[in-house]
């Protein structure tokens, strides 16, 4: 799994590729941390995203609330259909902002 | 020879930025060799051309004493004459005529006299020598006839600078006792009629200024050396300064002079530099000039020599370095790097063992330790980890129903179900009870956190549906109230997908509460289909959620199956997954139900299920845990058999 970070003042724009699976969730997750301190938007891009597990969901969930406490959202751009069931599925869809590709 | 690695551009691009130490060292060794050698050079060089410059002047001096000698001599040659000539006038006469002719001589010129063998004078032109003896200050010693004695005198009787000029006669001596300066007198008359001129070496000279620096004519010039190597005055004149004069040597120096002073000095004429000795004689300079290029000449040779010798010298200590430094080094320093780029990349096992010299030693030492430390370190924080893992999989095995039948009594149903957990993650669940006579409440769930916090939260998870379950809340009023409960508490930000239904025994309908879980199938008549029901948010995220209570219908005989993503997400080797559209072909087996081993029908399809998943992955390893619930519907109890 790869994380390309673009960051444009407050607005945080992550692309991940690959697969967000239990063991690279974490990984996200402490990629997440690094910047998210003065983030007003945060948006991920799924485009190239295979698979997401629900530590993946919960890594989304997790920095949604973060992002909520400070103020910011969050938006998931360009999701593919795989991903968009497992959204659909969990319910999540409704509360996140979320765009399909 | 290279002085500087050029080969550094082969080496790893790590390296490009960073010079390697042993480049480094050699080029400041390079450095300081090329400054010292050009250092010793320059000394060597600076010493060669003092001693030559030595040489040379002395060299010159030599010549232009031999023509101050040469002046002398032939003053010296002249009294001589004059007193063999008076010996000739009296070898015929009787000892007391020679006496009697010798006190007769004028007194004006210089004194002559004559003594007895033991140099006592008994005859003198001056009355007052008589009686004097000679041998006081001067030597005589009786010897043949032809001895001839010219001697400086210091002083003798009162008289300060004599020359004496002896011969010996049959009983006795004839002697005449000049004045220096008379003889210095005659030495410059005949020197000024005919300057004696000498050669030096094979380009050098000396020649006569008269006092307005003026060449006097010279006569001729000869090797001093050898005297046949006579060269001809024109040779000499041809190379003398175009104007005949020496307008370099300054008047005032030239007139300084004391008699016996000789001024060094290097004077150019012909494009050529002369190394040339002044001196002044008489009203007269002697002038010696000995040609720079011929000095250097002689050194020419031993410089050359030197400086070859050096740069051998060098060359050799440069490689020598060269060698000595990447042998005790830099190979030495690159083979520990080598062992510690093996055990950066992994290999905890690679010793460093550098031990040529004390801080090798040490250093391997050190180095081999801290990697020791290190596995320990890391040994301690697996073990740690793994305990944790053991303790969070106990918790969950231990927590999960796992005797089959649960409810033996109960026909209506055959139930099974089966957890399989994967080494890191934890958090599926599964759970049945009878809710009253009529009711078999049970669920499938799947807790997002792993280890030792997942597993807390699936205890609590499961046991707070359960008690709200069998408190007799309907199963979308129980999702509700658990998921406030779980979003209490819950720093960790875990939730949790389920799937809960209330199977009412008597009709077959399954009142449904779905949280965000993946959709069961339903077999029928050995069909499967995905009982897609509206979604519901998973729990424990956003409190105040509402969740609506679904239903689905059994027949007799129909089958659901439960299941986590444990399952539809299994991965082979080729990271592909086993997916939705797998196992709703495997459930859909048709008249070839899979076969009861005894266990009951359910546990057969889990079997079946079990084993077609592990086909898929074909020894990949398991990243999610595998769960699955399936249940049976028999009907009524009324119907059965029917």
């Amino acid at each position: 799994m790869t994380v390309n970070k673009i960051k444009e003042n407050e607005k945080l724009t992550l692309k991940i590729e690959g697969n967000l699976g239990t063991s690279t969730a974490g990984d996200l997750d402490a990629e997440i941390k690094k910047e998210i301190a003065d983030v007003k938007e945060l948006v991920f891009d799924f485009e190239k995203l295979d698979y997401m597990a629900s530590a993946g969901l919960r890594v989304l969930m997790s920095t949604a609330k973060t992002l909520k406490k400070q103020g910011g959202k969050v938006k998931v751009v360009n999701v593919p259909k795989p991903v968009m069931d497992v959204f659909t599925i969990t319910g999540v869809a409704d509360v996140l902002n979320i765009t399909a590709l | 020879m290279k002085l500087f690695g050029k080969k550094d551009k082969e080496k790893k691009k790590k390296t490009k930025k960073k010079k390697k130490l042993y480049h480094s060292v050699m080029r400041r060794l390079s450095l300081v060799l090329i400054l010292t050698f050009i250092l010793s050079v320059v000394a060597t060089y600076s010493v060669l051309a003092y001693f030559v410059d030595m040489e040379a002047y002395m060299t010159a001096k030599e010549g232009l004493i031999d023509v101050l000698y040469n002046i002398l001599n032939q003053a010296h040659e002249s009294y001589q004459l004059k007193t063999m000539d008076i010996a000739e006038q009296i070898a015929t006469l009787s000892a007391e005529e020679q006496m009697k002719f010798v006190t007769s001589l004028p007194e004006d010129e210089y004194r002559v006299c004559i003594t007895d063998s033991s140099g006592k004078i008994i005859a003198a032109n001056h009355a007052s020598d008589f009686g004097k003896n000679l041998s006081e200050r001067t030597d005589l010693k009786e010897q043949s006839l032809s001895y001839r004695k010219t001697e400086q005198v210091k002083d003798f009787d009162g008289i300060t600078d004599l020359y004496v000029y002896a011969l010996k006669k049959n009983d006795g001596y004839l002697v005449s006792l000049v004045n220096i300066k008379d003889v210095y007198d005659l030495a410059e008359k005949e020197f000024s009629a005919s300057p004696n001129c000498v050669r030096i070496g094979a380009f050098g000279w000396t020649v006569v200024l008269d006092s307005d620096k003026n060449i006097t004519s010279l006569v001729v010039g000869y090797d001093r050396k050898d005297d046949n190597n006579v060269r001809a005055l024109a040779d000499i004149y041809d190379e003398m300064p175009t104007d005949k004069t020496f307008p370099g040597l300054t008047v005032e120096s030239l007139d300084d002079f004391e008699k016996d002073h000789t001024l060094e000095c290097k004077y150019d004429f012909n494009s050529l530099g002369y190394y040339c000795c002044v001196r002044k004689v008489f009203s007269v300079y002697i002038v010696s000039g000995y040609p720079v290029f011929e000095a250097f000449q002689s050194i020419f040779f031993t410089v050359i020599f030197t400086v070859l010798a050096e740069i051998m010298i060098f060359i050799v200590i440069y490689i020598a370095m060269r060698v000595i430094i990447r042998r005790t080094v830099a190979n030495k320093i690159d083979a520990v790097n080598a062992s510690l780029d093996k055990i950066t990349h992994g290999d905890l096992e690679e010793k460093v063992d550098v031990r040529t010299t004390r801080e090798f030693d040490s250093l391997s030492d050190d180095i081999n330790a801290m990697v020791d430390r290190l596995k320990g370190y890391i040994a301690e924080a697996e073990a740690r980890y793994d305990s944790d893992l053991a303790v969070a999989k106990a918790i969950q095995t231990s927590a999960l129903p796992n005797v089959f039948p649960p409810f033996p009594d109960r026909t209506e149903f055959d139930l099974y179900a089966t957890m399989h957990a994967a080494k890191e993650v934890g958090g599926d669940f599964y759970d049945f009870y009878m809710l009253g006579e009529n009711t078999l409440g049970f669920l499938i769930a799947d807790v997002s956190g792993k280890s030792i916090p997942g597993a807390m939260f699936m205890m609590r998870a499961k046991s707070v549906i359960k008690s709200l379950a069998e408190s007799g809340l309907p199963p979308d009023e129980v999702f509700a109230e658990a998921n406030s409960s779980l979003c209490e508490n819950n720093d960790a930000e875990m939730f949790v997908t389920a799937w809960m239904g209330y199977l009412e025994l008597d009709t077959g309908l399954i009142r449904v509460a779905n949280a965000g879980h993946n959709p069961p199938l339903l077999i029928h008549k050995g069909n499967a289909e995905y009982q897609v029901l509206k979604p519901g948010l998973i729990l424990g995220e956003l409190d105040g959620i509402p969740y609506k209570e679904q239903q689905v219908q059994l027949q007799k005989g129909d089958m659901i199956f439960l299941y986590t993503d444990g399952v539809t997400e299994a991965m082979n080797k080729n990271e592909k997954l086993y997916g939705d559209d797998r196992l709703r072909e495997v459930l859909s087996f048709g008249k070839d139900a899979p076969q009861d081993d005894g266990n009951g029908e359910a546990a057969a399809v889990c079997r079946m299920v079990a084993e077609d998943v592990a086909l898929f992955t074909d020894g990949a390893e398991q990243s999610d845990d595998i769960t699955m619930l399936c249940i049976k519907f028999n009907g009524r109890r009324e119907d059965e058999g029917a």
